[in-house]
């Protein structure tokens, strides 16, 4: 194409088009909601319908003290083996990128032990450790290990090692975002091993982090109710023992479906607020019009 | 005196040996301009300097003392990183790719290494910030974060952040190289005020004009060894090597 050709086609005026701009159709959307409501409604009415179901039960044993106490457990246990996962999982995270040849390969072994086997399975053997040492402790030192390990400390030391080796992965990923030549600048500063991770690596490596983390929480939340199988005392355990002697199985396993809902949305909700803080500090940083001189 | 002296340098990363036996001395104000093709050694000699890296074999001396090691009952032992971090406090380094820590101001930026070691507190660290800011025409700029500014404006901050530890001895490694052509001036600009200022500087750079101009002496690194060493018209005009020749019309 000559150059006249492309003048031509610049300078041709656009006045013949309309400037307004069609809606977007809006039918198609109504009926696609619609359809949406329609399938629900149907679906909730072949529980709620369903003359073997006592939907008023449901709400009677939403708020029943024995479910409350379940529910308290289930948040403590995720709540305990978060914090436990926290702080063990970046020890091995660390030490999965460490210098040191043994350190490594004793975070690849846990990493891959922890995430190569069924959580039910770690959950069941941190139960049952009274039959492998029926006492714990050194010399005059001892206790009878059913006295120490209750089935909610073996909940939360199996749900804390199984989920730290996620963390670990977290953090090892998170901290090797950082671009190795920040910590070049943090040794030719002089800044020590500990403060180039406190000061540098670990305030940028947090931002990759949080979304991950807040997952895992989430999922956490969801295998409390694994403890079910030592009979933990979990929300879902106790649901599991009023129906024993009720018989309204169904039922109370809706209750504790209520429940996970609902602390799972708030988590979610939490995790979506943390990715949307770090999101717009990030902006705060990698934003902005560049002045020159 | 020499400030920074290397004898029989000799680094190896496994089985490639990258420095050959480096033999040279920097008397203190010296202004060195290092050039070399790339792969030649120059950032693995500047590493060198402020004991990033020891070398296989040979000595490093910065203001008359061994850097990273020791003497001990007739033996070289390697200091401990502490001691190395104490050494390393009165060298500043200045990167490519600037490395500000992009999480924080640039006064954050300043005042961070100077805090943590104690040779200041807040207030004074602050205030020195505030005068290195004003010496790099960046006064305005002291709460901006770095992704705010632009290459230039980060590189002068680089190199205020680097003078804050009051170090004897600057160097750069190739501190243009990143920027855009328009903005390479005024970081000239600024290594000039300090070499004006009699900081003893080692400068890895391909701006030859600026090594014409402000360097009192020019090395030529070729493949681990220094192939050539003398006063800038001699080496960029009358290079005696083949190398250093075809570097030169290169570049
Ligand atoms: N950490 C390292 N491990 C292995 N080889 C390296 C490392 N750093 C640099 N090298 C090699 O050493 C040689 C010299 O590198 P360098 O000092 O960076 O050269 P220059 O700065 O002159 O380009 C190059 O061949 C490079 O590939
Ligand atoms: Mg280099």
């Amino acid at each position: 194409m000559s150059a006249t050709h492309i003048e031509d086609l610049a300078i041709k005026p656009i006045r013949d088009l309309p400037d307004e701009h069609a809606r977007k159709p809006w039918l198609g959307q109504a009926v696609g909601w619609l359809a949406l409501a329609l399938f629900t409604v149907w679906f909730l009415r072949l529980f709620l319908a369903n003359p073997k179901l006592k939907p008023e039960l449901i709400w009677k044993y939403l708020f029943n003290e024995r479910i409350l106490e379940g529910l308290w457990s289930t948040l403590l246990l995720a709540f305990y083996s978060m914090i436990g996962a926290l702080i063990f999982g970046t020890v091995i995270g660390f030490c999965r990128i460490s210098a040191n040849p043994v350190l490594r390969a004793t975070g690849w072994l846990y990493v891959w032990v922890f995430r190569s086997t069924p959580l039910v399975v770690q959950v069941l053997l941190w139960g049952n450790l009274a039959l492998l040492m029926p006492v714990l402790g050194i010399g005059p030192f001892t206790v009878k290990t059913n006295d120490v390990m209750t089935p909610f400390l073996a909940g939360v030391i199996a749900l804390m090692l199984h989920e730290a080796s996620y963390v670990a992965e977290i953090v090892r990923s998170g901290v090797q975002s950082v671009p190795r030549p920040q910590r070049e600048a943090a040794d030719a500063l002089a800044l020590s091993w500990w403060e180039t991770q406190r000061y540098i690596i670990m305030p940028q490596a947090l931002k990759v982090m949080i979304p991950p983390l807040g997952g895992v929480f989430v999922l956490l939340l969801k295998s409390t109710s694994l403890v079910i199988v030592i009979s933990g005392g979990d929300l879902l355990t106790e649901a599991q023992n009023i129906a024993s002697l009720n018989l309204y199985t169904i039922e109370l396993l809706l209750v504790a479906t209520v429940w996970f809902l609902i602390i799972t949305s708030i988590a979610y909700a939490g995790q979506h607020y943390l990715e949307w803080r770090f999101n717009r500090q990030n902006h705060a940083h990698a934003g902005g019009v560049n002045e020159h001189g | 005196m020499s400030t920074v002296e290397l004898s029989g340098v000799r680094l190896s990363y496994g089985a490639l040996e990258v420095l050959k036996g480096i033999e040279t001395s920097i008397p203190s104000g010296q202004i060195v301009g290092l050039i070399g093709a790339s792969g030649s050694g120059k950032s693995t000699l500047l590493r060198l300097v402020n004991g990033l890296l020891l070398p296989s074999s040979g000595h490093v001396l910065v203001d008359g003392e061994l850097v990273g090691r020791k003497a001990k009952n007739g033996k070289l032992h390697p200091m401990t990183l502490a001691e190395i971090r104490r050494q390393r406090r009165k060298i500043g380094m200045v990167f490519q790719h600037f490395e500000l820590f992009p999480h924080m101001t640039v006064e954050e930026n300043l005042c961070l290494a100077p805090i943590l070691h104690k040779e200041m507190d807040k207030s004074e660290a602050r205030q020195r910030a505030m005068r290195l800011l004003s010496r790099v025409a960046l006064s305005d700029k002291s709460r901006s974060y770095p992704g705010q500014l632009s290459g230039g404006q980060q590189q002068r901050v680089a190199i205020a952040r680097a003078l804050m530890l009051q170090p004897s001895i600057m160097l750069f490694d190739e501190p243009t190289s990143a920027l855009d052509p328009e903005l390479v001036g005024e970081v000239l600009t600024v290594m000039r005020e300090l070499a004006n200022d009699g900081m003893t500087m080692i400068v890895v750079t391909h701006e030859l004009s600026f090594v014409r101009e402000v360097a009192d002496r020019v090395i030529f690194m070729d493949k681990g060894v220094i192939a050539e060493d003398g006063a800038p018209k001699d080496v960029l005009d009358n290079p005696k090597t083949e190398r250093a020749k075809a570097f030169l019309a290169r570049a």
